[in-house]
C-alpha cells in the first residue's frame, strides 16, 4: 500500500511537469491564433513595400493594385471574347523576389499582388512541375491573368 | 499469428517513415531546414508523452507495486542517453534535411539507409568484430551508391553528398542508442532525445535562419506528419512490433523505409530514377539486409529445427 502511494504520488510529481508543459503549449498556440490575422498581414505589407520600392510610392502602388482587383475581374469576364488579349496585355505587373525566398513566400508575394489566387495551388504546381529548387531571385514582368503555368515558367527561367 | 500481427505493425512503421521523406522534402518548400527540424522534434517530442503515460500505466498494472528503476525521469543514465542521442540526431537529421533539399526523397531515402551497413564497421573501431558478411555488404553498399549517386566526372550530387554525411551521424545515434537502450525506458530516452535534437535545432534556426511563425503554420502539413505519424505513432508501433518479432527479421522489414520513400517519391512527388540507378537502389537494399544477418543466428535457427524434428 505504501507504495503504491509513493508511485501515485510519482506519477503526479511527473503528470504536474507534463500538465506545465502542455498549459505552455496551449498557451502559445492560443497566442498563434489569436495574433494570426496581424502575422499575415504584416507579411504581405513587407513585400508590397519591397515591390513598392522599384515602382514608386507605396500608396500608389496600393491603389492600383486595389483597383486592378476590383475593376479587372469583371470587366475580363464581360469582354473575355473580343478584348481579352488586350485586358491582360494592358496590366503587368512588377514582382520582385528577394534571393533565397523559398516558394512558400514566392506564393505570398503572388498572392498579395494577385496574380495567384491561393498559395497552395502555386506551390502544388511549382512541385508537380520539379522546379523548386530553379525558382530565380529578381524582378519579373508579369501579365495579370497569366496561367499559373506561365507564371512558374516565367520565375523559374 | 502474434509474429504476423507484429510483422504487420513494422511493416506500417516502415512505410510512414519512408513516406516522411516526401513530407520532409516538400516542408522544404515553406520553410528552412532547421526551423523544419526544430518544430519537428519538439511536436514529436510532445506526441510521446500520452505514450510514455500509458506504457507507465500498463507497466505498473503488470508489475503491480513493485518500484522500477526506470520509472521516472530522475534517472542519469536516462538524460545522459537522451542527450547524446539528441546530439546525434541533431546531426544526423539536419545533413538529411539540407541535402534532401537537393536530391529526391527515393535516394535520400536509400542513402540514409545505409547507417545500416556502417553500423558494424564503426562497432569494429570499437572493439567489435566483424564477420564476412559485413564486408560483403560493405563492397555491395559502395557499389550500390557508386551506380546510385556518382555522376560523370566522378563527382558526386551535392544533396547526396550531404545526405551521406549524415548517414555517419544515424549510425552513431544507433550505436548509442544501442548502449542505452537496456538501461532506461526506450519511449523515454527518445522523447529526452526528441527534445534535446530540437532544442538544437531550435537554435540552430534562430542564429542561421529566420523562423516566422506564420510560416511555420503554412507548413503545417508537412510537419504534422513527421512529427505526429513518423516521430509519434512509428516509434510506439517499432516498440510494440519489436515484441513480437525476432530482432534480425524486425530490422530486416524496417530496411523496407528506403523502398517505400522511393515508392512515395514516385507517386507524390513524381519522382524518376535511371535505370542504373534503380539498379544502384537494388544493391543498396541487398547489402543492407547481407548487413542484418547473423550466421550464427541462423545456424543456431536450423539446428533447433533440427532438434525439433527429431
Amino acid at each position: 500500500m505504501k507504495d503504491f502511494i509513493d508511485k501515485i504520488k510519482d506519477i503526479l510529481y511527473d503528470g504536474t511537469e507534463y500538465i506545465l508543459m502542455i498549459a505552455i503549449i496551449a498557451a502559445v498556440a492560443l497566442v498563434i491564433n489569436w495574433r494570426l490575422d496581424g502575422l499575415f498581414a504584416m507579411n504581405a505589407d513587407n513585400s508590397d513595400k519591397q515591390v513598392a520600392l522599384d515602382n514608386g510610392s507605396i500608396v500608389d502602388d496600393y491603389n492600383e493594385y486595389v483597383k486592378n482587383t476590383e475593376d479587372e475581374t469583371p470587366k475580363e469576364e464581360e469582354t473575355e471574347d473580343n478584348e481579352e488579349v488586350k485586358e491582360t496585355e494592358n496590366v503587368v505587373i512588377n514582382v520582385t523576389i528577394p534571393s533565397g525566398a523559398l516558394p512558400n513566400q514566392i506564393a505570398n508575394i503572388l498572392v498579395s499582388k494577385g496574380l495567384v489566387e491561393s498559395k497552395s495551388e502555386f506551390i502544388d504546381k511549382v512541385v508537380e512541375m520539379g522546379v523548386e529548387k530553379k525558382l530565380k531571385s529578381g524582378t519579373f514582368k508579369i501579365a495579370k491573368g497569366s496561367s499559373l503555368e506561365e507564371i512558374v515558367n516565367i520565375i523559374s527561367k | 499469428m502474434k509474429n504476423i500481427k507484429g510483422s504487420l505493425l513494422l511493416l506500417l512503421t516502415a512505410i510512414i517513415w519512408g513516406t516522411a521523406f516526401v513530407s520532409q522534402k516538400l516542408g522544404m518548400n515553406y520553410i528552412e531546414p532547421f526551423t523544419f527540424g526544430a518544430s519537428r522534434f519538439l511536436l514529436g517530442a510532445l506526441t510521446l508523452i500520452p505514450v510514455i503515460l500509458i506504457f507507465d500505466k500498463a507497466n505498473s498494472k503488470k508489475k503491480g507495486s513493485e518500484k522500477s528503476i526506470n520509472s521516472s525521469f530522475k534517472n542519469r543514465d536516462l538524460i545522459v542517453g537522451g542527450i547524446l542521442c539528441g546530439c546525434a540526431l541533431f546531426f544526423g537529421a539536419s545533413f538529411q534535411q539540407f541535402g534532401i533539399v537537393h536530391t529526391t526523397a527515393g535516394k535520400a531515402g536509400f542513402i540514409t539507409a545505409l547507417y545500416m551497413v556502417l553500423v558494424p564497421i564503426i562497432g569494429m573501431f570499437m572493439g567489435r568484430k566483424t564477420d564476412l558478411f559485413t564486408w560483403l555488404g560493405v563492397v555491395i553498399a559502395v557499389i550500390g551508391l557508386y551506380l546510385l549517386s556518382i555522376k560523370e566526372g566522378f563527382s558526386m550530387g551535392k544533396g547526396d553528398a550531404i545526405v551521406l554525411i549524415g548517414t555517419v551521424f544515424w549510425a552513431l545515434h544507433i550505436i548509442i542508442v544501442d548502449r542505452f537502450v537496456n538501461k532506461v525506458d526506450g519511449v523515454k530516452l527518445s522523447c529526452i532525445q526528441f527534445l534535446t535534437a530540437g532544442t538544437l535545432s531550435l537554435i540552430a534556426s534562430f542564429i542561421a535562419e529566420e523562423p516566422k511563425i506564420s510560416e511555420i503554420i503554412d507548413c503545417a502539413g508537412p510537419i504534422l506528419y513527421s512529427a505526429v505519424l513518423s516521430v509519434g505513432v512509428a516509434y510506439t508501433l517499432q516498440i510494440i512490433g519489436q515484441k513480437y518479432t525476432n530482432p534480425t527479421l524486425a530490422s530486416i522489414i524496417m530496411s523496407l523505409e528506403s523502398v517505400f520513400s522511393a515508392i512515395s517519391g514516385a507517386l507524390y512527388l513524381k519522382e524518376s530514377m535511371l535505370a542504373r540507378e534503380i539498379f544502384g537502389c537494388i544493391l543498396v537494399f541487398i547489402a543492407v539486409i547481407i548487413a542484418q544477418i547473423n550466421p550464427k543466428e541462423i545456424i543456431n535457427a536450423i539446428k533447433n529445427r533440427e532438434k525439433a524434428v527429431e
